[in-house]
């Protein structure tokens, strides 16, 4: 599986975010698209699940089979293909916890015993197991990231598209998290996320793409492109030191 | 495979729960009275036309120009109602073919079931005005019909186009504005047979437009789709808020850069209370706008309106000073709830003078604008029962009906 983005270009009405944005990405790793606050991250995602249109570029994935979905023409396929969890949980008002879950299955025609007991195992996992019959809605923000962690988790989905996945966790949850996109990534999917937690990302990435004004900066593993923003390998947390220091 | 048809009939049932719950608000002494005080008015309106002779023949193209304003109306009303909720994006990414197809079909025939009531609605109330116009038997009638629900068919099935990727640009709202207001008008001044083959023309239109609706594809443009089923409920929503409280719901904060300029002007040190009223509701909620709406529509009609007795005018500055005052009560409610309480302790008796301040400053801005236009536009008598009338309404609110309104709750 491989994730193909080449010369995208967006962002919102008047405002261009991204310019001519190209990346290739294989199945099997997890990847950190990092920048600082405003260089596109979050647009970038919004662009590749479809919640901004693509107007210039192209946004492909390429399945194991060789099969090619393109976003702009096969937008129902290639979304299909995707699990997204967003910055800010959203969810439904009127439905469970469970109803969540078996809504979320059933989208995905995967309503089976087998995916309903990985459901029951993640849950157990983040320690939602007995709130299946409470509303999302009141929970904590943090209980919230959990409920939608679970439902990205719960389908197999062959990319997982994660924006700042541990703010509001726990300790135990995020490290559970780790686990799961470790697996994930193992099992041959491609996990896309990002976060400000450098040290956590250093442990996690396999591969970073250092975003800049809308640009690929750098690209590779966390080791070389810690190197190539001229840092030895174990100051990665100092990414953003030179760059982010105001001007005199 | 999940069935998308029957999920949205089970929203469309929790919707209609949720709908008959704000009827039961909405029902409320205000909203009954505004009814009655708008069937009145249009009897008595009727009534003065036909003794005035104001359906004589030299004035049809006025006639043809207000039933034009109400078809307009009324074609506005009964928007396509998709029940599509932000989190369909994340939770049923898997079944999207089903949402773009058996769902938002099922969407498509419940909002075209609603949207032709609405324009029987609309035909039933031309038909007093046609009847004096001259319009004798049924058939002019019933290409006026046919005209209407062809014209909304093809305007949903314009919106309903726009929720697919594939959709190109939306037709300008002033240019849907324009044609509609021109195809009304020439209808309304053909003879019978043009009548027809213009109702016919469009029913062939929106035959076809509904024909090549069905080769839209199955993806979907989240970002307008879900932007449509936002401002839908905005709307219903803001419509309830018109004459009642409405539980639950959202607030939507905008900036004006021109009254901005205005705000700046009532610094926080004079008088911080009146200053966040003057802020919410000029920023938070419908309530600014609902006033400025209603003064500029005023303005606009009044060089229009024929009283030949003085307790018209008397009749409209109570009206309108009773619509404003209502209007304002949201406000206070919203800072009741959320500001007064939680961040900033203020004395309830301070609140309701601040309060009293603002709404008196509000409701004699806007009189005294509409009567300097009535008494250059009619004359200086009428301005000033208008004034008297709306400034005495809105004591009468303030000392009588607020107190007990607090009081019982």
């Amino acid at each position: 599986m491989k994730l193909l983005v080449h010369k995208l270009t967006g962002g919102y009405a008047g405002q261009p975010v991204l310019d001519q944005l190209s990346f290739e990405l294989a199945g099997g790793q997890v990847v950190g698209l990092l920048g600082l606050n405003g260089a596109g991250k979050s647009t970038t995602f919004k662009h590749l699940v479809g919640e901004r249109p693509v107007t210039a570029g192209m946004v492909r994935l390429v399945q194991s089979d060789g099969q090619v979905i393109d976003l702009a023409e096969q937008a129902a396929t290639f979304r299909a293909q995707l699990a997204y969890i967003p910055e800010q949980p959203i969810l439904y008002d009127e439905l469970t916890l469970a109803e969540h879950l078996d809504l979320l299955l059933a989208s995905h025609d995967c309503l089976d015993s087998a995916h309903q007991e990985r459901v029951a195992s993640l849950l157990k996992t983040f320690r939602l197991t007995g709130k299946e019959g409470w509303f999302p809605k009141h929970f904590s923000k943090g209980m919230q990231q959990k409920v939608m962690i679970v439902a990205a988790f719960a389908i197999d989905a062959p990319l997982t598209i994660i924006d700042e996945p541990f703010v509001g966790l726990d300790p135990l949850a995020q490290k559970a998290l780790q686990r799961l996109m470790k697996a994930r990534a193992a099992a041959g999917g491609l996990i896309l996320l990002t976060t400000h937690q450098l040290a956590l990302a250093e442990a996690l990435l396999d591969q970073v793409i250092l975003l800049e004004a809308g640009r690929v900066l750098a690209t590779g593993s966390p080791a070389a492109v810690a190197a190539q923003q001229g840092l030895s390998e174990s100051h990665f947390t100092d990414l953003f030191e030179q760059s982010g220091e105001a001007p005199s | 495979m999940m069935d998308m048809a029957a999920l949205y009939h089970r929203r469309k049932q929790q919707a209609q729960k949720e709908q008959q719950r704000y009827l039961k608000l909405l029902f409320n002494d205000h909203f009954v009275l505004f009814l009655f005080l708008c069937f009145g008015l249009a009897i008595l309106a009727l009534k003065q036309a036909v003794q005035t002779d104001a359906f004589a023949t030299a004035n049809r193209p006025y006639w043809y120009l207000a039933l034009t304003g109400l078809a307009l109306f009324f074609l506005h009303l009964g928007q396509l109602d998709t029940q599509l909720k932000q989190a369909d994006a994340i939770f049923l990414l898997g079944a999207e073919e089903g949402l773009a197809g058996p769902y938002l079909r099922e969407a498509w025939r419940h909002s075209l079931r609603l949207a032709f009531i609405w324009q029987g609605l609309g035909w039933f109330l031309m038909m007093p005005i046609l009847l004096y116009l001259g319009w004798h038997g049924p058939s002019r009638y019933g290409a006026l019909l046919l005209l209407l629900l062809a014209m909304k068919a093809v305007l949903l099935q314009q919106d309903y186009r726009q929720l697919f990727v594939q959709a190109g640009r939306p037709l300008p709202i002033g240019l849907r504005l324009l044609v509609g207001c021109l195809l009304c008008y020439l209808f309304f001044c053909l003879p019978e047979l043009g009548q027809w083959v213009l109702a016919c023309l469009l029913t062939i239109f929106a035959g076809w437009a509904l024909y090549d609706g069905r080769t839209l594809g199955q993806s979907l443009s989240f970002e307008r789709t879900l932007a449509q089923a936002g401002q839908y409920q905005q709307r219903r929503y803001a419509f309830y808020r018109l004459f009642a409280e409405v539980p639950k719901q959202t607030t939507v904060v905008k900036r004006h850069a021109a009254l901005d300029v205005f705000l700046k002007a009532l610094p926080f040190q004079k008088d911080p209370l009146q200053r966040l009223y003057w802020l919410s509701c000029f920023r938070a909620g419908e309530q600014g706008r609902l006033i400025v709406r209603l003064t500029l529509l005023l303005l606009c009609l009044l060089p229009f309106i024929q009283m030949t007795a003085n307790w018209g005018w008397i009749c409209l500055g109570a009206g309108f000073a009773y619509l404003l005052e209502l209007q304002l009560l949201p406000i206070a409610d919203r800072l009741n709830q959320v500001f007064w309480t939680r961040f900033y302790f203020v004395h309830p008796d301070r609140r309701r003078q601040a309060f009293a301040r603002f709404a008196r400053k509000v409701t004699g801005l806007a009189a005294l604008l509409v009567t300097l236009v009535l008494a250059i536009s009619q004359s200086f008598l009428a301005g000033l029962f208008f004034l008297l009338a709306a400034c005495l309404t809105s004591y009468l609110w303030q000392q009588l009906y607020l107190p007990k309104k607090r009081s019982n709750s």
